[in-house]
């Protein structure tokens, strides 16, 4: 290599050559690299000069081998020409301590002797740390290309050291990008508008090392900026506003930038009120997409002058970020909230208060806007007392679904209050589907109707997921139903079929549609079965379920579809009037009642001998009543019984008027009553009897079921 | 704890069955199912027009379902009607059931009675009109 390769090989590096000063701007730093020649002998350095100054190399010159390790103090070498013999500190010793310094551990010496020096001196300087010998004279071409090996190694050690250092500097970029990023990343895109402004706050002013942050957000007529949302430092209150225009922060909102302001001036309401809690710079940012200002994003420091013009810089590319984040959230809300309104106004409103059975009903519209609407759910009572339950999903999504759904629901309730079986008006249904939507349009449906005294259930499904059932116990399995296709799909001219199943009480029946357990890549089984291992899990209050069956299927994660849930219990127990009885005033209805409370108590899994007493004071009572009637037949009497947490209460009452008990045996029925119930009251008007009793139940059989 | 099995069909049934058998001298009745108010006129009617020959009756309770205090008074006149004519009534009921309780909780047992263990016990005890002491603990 010619010495002007060396030379252009040189020119290319700018870097920094002394890495005591690396931490220097990099313009400071010296063009070339330094070679330390230290001897006693003037001339020699002199020698040594004139050899190796074609390399255009920096040379330094010591004359002792104290003033050599001076040098070493404030610069660094690529290669050191150590001569061997020198008065006091000799070239081995200094090369000890070239070698004991960490900052010149590694710097190459080579030594210099005369050529009649003997083998233990090489192997002694060796020792020292050499990296090579040149035995005096020397040949100046060996000498240089010797010196430019040590020269060219040291530049690309150095170079790589500069390599390393962009890419830490490269990485500190890619981190500050990434934190832009997280002005716009995707997590945000689908929050609410109320969640998203604090989010994009507490990020902004982590980003720039902010003390406090806010935006504000035009109104209506685009003259004023409200403050939306405030991050750290309780400055200002939400709602205050400030003129488009009006100082620096609203000045901002039309600005092309964002701008720093170095020291904060009182100059509007809002500054006075930051600087009033300390604030001493500030940052801000117009929110802007396309052409629409949307706000303005501020951050402020409790330090005088804390932005800089490179954080403006940054700051406004957040800013069109978070603008962006927060355009898209709007739009999503006006959309969705229109849809979610018109869904929301067509489910019902209340579920039916229905004593022997506990409703409860969850929707959850998709967290894509695209998608809400369709899915619905009904619960009605029907003229015989018995209780429909439909959920269903019509195929779409938007305005169209949510009124198809309308539709749907409104016939539904009209063929059964019509009379019609579930499976009937289903079939109707289907007709009506085809008829109105002609190919254009699909639904699903399941229908439940269930009888709530005998928990006597029919099914009708119409390509409807299936349903669950919850036993008291806790056990969850598919209700297994033939279902046909959706309505308005298939050609039948049969009715749809009717599954037969009792619910038993305590049990729960759980509806749904396909968005509860939806997952991308998974199949529809595996969704079946994580909600029966989900509800199976799941607490036993109805309406902590539906929260919990949500909480697991669905989570934090916006619902890609619509959900909508029914969940339907058979109460076993407490409130509510599970036994109502209205008979006539004749001895037949003896055993009716009597039957009536053996079963409820049956149902709530009563020990035979409660069961026996609750039969045996019911049955007392009632044949008091029909005897206290004059003429048998004209009237009526009621036995009223609940299952609560502490015990069985029973009322039994006539419109008769009481007789006293008459001969040995006539208080015999009453003496039996005290004796199996625990609370016994009987009260005694010109209008009739009532029977007030109560059998406790330290063992509640509410709290017992297995 | 042992839970009652019930079925719908039981409103299809007639609560009680009587199964009446007389057998030198002595009238046996048993009853299956329920007794109360609204069929408790049965029971009179098949405990009643006895012969005065005969030497007592024997209501067997052990396949009976339910009793109510209707059925302990035709039990307390019956028994005074058949005393009065030097007869004897014998109930039979299992130690226990239901049925039992109802006739202890009316005190129709604490009139000095004795209780037979089996409806062979009773007609036994009607032929010696004697009381078979240890019945009283079976």
């Amino acid at each position: 290599m010619s010495a002007s390769e060396v030379a252009a090989d040189l020119a290319e590096l700018d870097g920094p050559t002394d890495r005591s000063t690396a931490a220097a701007p990099v313009d400071d730093v010296q063009s070339s690299t330094s070679i330390l020649l230290v001897d006693d002998h003037e001339e020699n350095l002199l020698a040594l000069e004139a050899v190796l100054e074609p390399l255009g190399q920096r040379l330094v010159c010591a004359r002792s081998g104290e003033e050599a390790l001076r040098k070493l103090l404030h610069d660094e070498f690529a290669v050191i020409l150590l001569d061997v013999r020198m008065p006091g500190m000799g070239g081995f010793e200094t090369a000890r301590y070239i070698n004991a310094r960490e900052r010149t551990r590694h710097t190459p010496i080579i030594f210099l002797t005369g050529h009649n020096v003997d083998t233990e001196y090489v192997f002694q300087g060796y020792e020292a740390g050499a990296v090579d010998y040149v035995l005096k004279p020397f040949e100046p071409a060996v000498m240089r290309s010797k010196v430019l090996v040590f020269v060219k190694l040291y530049q690309e050690r150095m170079q790589r050291i500069r390599e390393a250092e962009a890419r830490a500097q490269a990485e500190a970029v890619v981190t500050t990008v990434r934190k832009l990023q997280s002005l716009s990343d995707a997590a945000l895109a689908h929050l609410q508008l109320d969640e998203l402004l604090p989010e994009l706050l507490a990020r902004s002013a982590a980003l720039f090392d902010a003390e406090t942050a806010g935006l504000l957000l035009t109104d209506e007529d685009g003259t004023r900026l409200v403050l939306r949302a405030t991050y750290g430092l309780e400055a200002l209150e939400e709602g205050c506003t400030v003129s488009v225009g009006e100082g620096f922060i609203g000045g901002a909102f039309r600005a092309p930038a964002a701008v720093a302001l170095p020291h904060v001036a009182a100059d509007s309401a809002l500054h006075a009120s930051l600087s009033a809690v300390g604030v001493r710079s500030l940052l801000a940012a117009p929110l802007a997409v396309g052409d629409s200002r949307l706000g303005v994003l501020y951050l402020g420091s409790r330090q005088s002058d804390h932005f800089s013009a490179e954080d403006a810089e940054l700051m406004s590319l957040g800013a069109e970020r978070a603008a962006r984040a927060l355009d898209h959230a709007r739009s999503y809300e006006r959309e969705r909230g229109l849809v979610e309104m018109l869904q929301r106004s067509l489910l019902p409103e209340r579920l039916p208060e229905l004593g022997a059975l506990e409703l409860a009903a969850r929707y959850l519209p998709s967290g894509s806007a695209a998608k809400v609407g369709g899915d619905w759910y009904d619960a009605t009572l029907l003229p015989d007392q018995r209780v429909c339950l439909a959920i269903g999903d019509v195929v779409g999504h938007g305005v169209r679904a949510a009124t198809a759904m309308a539709e749907l629901r409104n016939a539904l309730r009209a063929y059964l209050l019509e009379g019609h079986a579930a499976a009937q008006a289903v079939s109707r249904l289907d007709d009506l589907v085809k008829s109105i939507h002609g190919e254009g349009m699909a639904a699903t449906l399941a229908v439940v109707t269930l009888d709530p005294s005998t928990g006597s259930a029919r099914l009708t499904n119409a390509g409807h997921v299936p349903a669950l059932v919850i036993s008291a116990g806790g056990d969850a399995d598919y209700v297994e139903h033939r279902s046909r296709t959706p309505l308005g799909v298939g050609s039948y001219t049969d009715e749809f079929p009717e599954l037969e199943f009792t619910l038993p009480p305590g049990s729960t029946l759980v509806m749904f549609t396909d968005g509860l357990i939806e997952r991308r890549g998974e199949s529809l089984d595996e969704g079946l079965e994580r909600l029966r291992q989900a509800v199976g899990e799941g607490p036993s209050d109805l309406e902590d379920l539906c929260t919990h069956i949500l909480t697991e299927l669905i989570g934090d994660r916006p619902a890609g579809d619509d959900v909508a849930l029914l969940a339907v219990r058979r109460r076993p127990s407490s409130s509510g009037n599970p036994l109502l009885l209205r008979l006539p005033a004749e001895t037949g209805s003896v055993p009716v009642a009597r039957h009536a409370i053996g079963k409820l108590l049956y149902e709530h899994g009563a020990t035979a001998d409660e069961t026996h007493a609750l039969e045996l004071a019911v049955s007392e009572a009632a044949a008091n009543a029909v005897e206290h009637a004059y003429d048998p037949g004209d009237h009526e009497f009621e036995v009223a019984a609940e299952v609560r947490t502490d015990g069985v209460y029973v009322t039994v009452r006539d419109s008769g008027r009481w007789r006293s008990p008459r001969g040995r045996a006539r208080g015999l029925g009453l003496g039996l009553i005290k004796q199996v119930m625990d609370e016994v009251d009987v009260q005694r008007t010109d209008n009739g009897t009532t029977l007030r009793m109560v059998k406790r139940m330290t063992d509640s059989p509410a709290a017992t079921r297995e | 704890v042992s839970r009652r099995e019930q079925s719908p069909a039981d409103e299809q049934r007639p609560l009680a069955r009587f199964e009446v058998r007389e057998e030198s001298g002595v009238r046996t009745v048993r009853v299956h199912g329920e007794i109360d108010a609204s069929n408790v006129a049965e029971l009179r009617s098949a405990t009643t027009k006895l012969s005065n020959e005969a030497l007592g009756v024997v209501l067997d309770l052990d396949h009976a379902e339910y009793i109510d205090s209707a059925t302990v008074r035709i039990l307390f006149e019956l028994r005074q009607r058949l005393a009065r004519r030097g007869q004897i009534l014998q109930v039979v009921s299992q130690r226990g059931s239901t049925v039992h309780r109802v006739l202890e909780l009316t005190g129709f047992l604490d009139d000095g009675m004795p209780w037979p263990a089996s409806v062979a016990e009773a007609a036994a005890a009607i032929h010696s009109r004697l009381a078979p002491d240890s019945a009283r603990s079976a």
